[in-house]
């Protein structure tokens, strides 16, 4: 017998190293489509929140009044907002290419997906949700 | 096969874990030793922590897959921390020599170099000298004789990266052979 299998197997008959429970890799695997669809949703509505935003401030008619547009459309703009979106998309998108055989679609494919998801979602929010919800969005945010 | 054996271990038969061991010490010990190209004592510790995270992991593998590609990129992931971790501070010798037989069999990657097989000495230099991401796809696909599939499934990258990263890894090789 090999010196490795002879100290693997010493320390499987110790009990040494015990196997992970199959409860533990399916909780796991839940987890990270779970973490996916929780990042992707929260993207979504951040993304409500801004297109919300853009539509009551119309930064376009702002900047016609030149240095003080700019300097309302400064102070105004959601900045936490944008973090955050940054943020979910951001570990959306590592959690989705982590998930199950991903790996094997590339970079482009997955941002595709990632973002035909989000940006549906958000159309799906933006029209089913109610003006009030967005403007508390804004005001947390 | 692997399978039956995999079930008995899920099982909870653990000796049979022993035929695991069995079958694929020697192949995870050259593929190791090949990338993390150290002495024979640091490599026994990589793969002896690769089989108990094997052993650990075990209940998540799906029969369904391929046993061989899941065990690798548990060997790949082990080779891959030594390389990063502060130990690998040494260089072991003795490797050449050993990889040098080892090359003799493989014709395939002396015919695609396009050089006499005596310049074996040269393809180990070269190939020891390339970037870790290509040097794996080099090593996988020529000397454990994977096929892009596998190796996609090993490295968890998509099946047409494996190509670019052997075709690139050639074109350097070649390259670096000319050169010298």
């Amino acid at each position: 017998m090999s010196r490795t299998k002879n100290l693997v197997l010493e320390k499987i008959r110790k009990e040494k190293i015990k196997m992970k429970p199959k409860w533990w890799f399916v909780t796991w695997a839940a987890g990270m489509r779970g973490g996916v669809i929780l990042a992707w949703l929260m993207a979504a509505m951040v993304m409500a929140g801004l297109w919300y935003w853009w539509d009551v401030n119309n930064p376009k008619e702002l900047m016609g009044l030149r240095d003080l547009g700019w300097e309302v459309l400064q102070t105004n703009l959601p900045y936490w907002l944008m973090a955050e979106l940054g943020v979910v998309v951001i570990t959306g998108g590592i959690l989705y290419s982590k998930v199950g055989e991903n790996y094997k679609k590339t970079t482009k494919v997955l941002v595709l997906i990632m973002a035909g998801v989000i940006i549906g979602l958000t159309v799906l929010m933006t029209w089913l949700g109610s003006r009030n919800e967005l403007e508390l969005l804004l005001k947390f945010s | 096969m692997d399978e039956e054996i995999i079930k008995r271990v899920q099982e909870g038969d653990k000796e049979a874990f022993g035929e695991i061991v069995d079958k694929y010490e020697k192949k995870l010990f050259w593929y190791i030793k090949r990338l993390i190209n150290q002495p024979e004592e640091e490599v026994e510790d990589v793969l002896q922590e690769v089989f108990v995270s094997a052993y650990i992991n075990i209940l998540g593998f799906e029969t369904t897959k391929k046993f061989s590609s899941w065990i690798y990129r548990i060997a790949h992931n082990k080779a891959v921390d030594y390389i990063k971790s502060a130990k690998n501070r040494h260089h072991g010798g003795k490797i050449d020599e050993e990889w040098e037989e080892n090359i003799e069999d493989k014709k395939k990657l002396i015919e695609d170099l396009e050089i006499e097989k005596d310049e074996r000495r040269r393809v180990r230099k070269a190939v020891g000298g390339l970037e870790l991401k290509y040097r794996e796809v080099v090593e996988l696909y020529y000397f454990d004789e994977k096929s892009y599939e596998e190796i996609s499934d090993i490295l968890r990258i998509p099946v047409n990266n494996v190509g670019i990263l052997l075709y690139r890894a050639k074109k350097k090789l070649k390259k670096d052979l000319s050169n010298e």
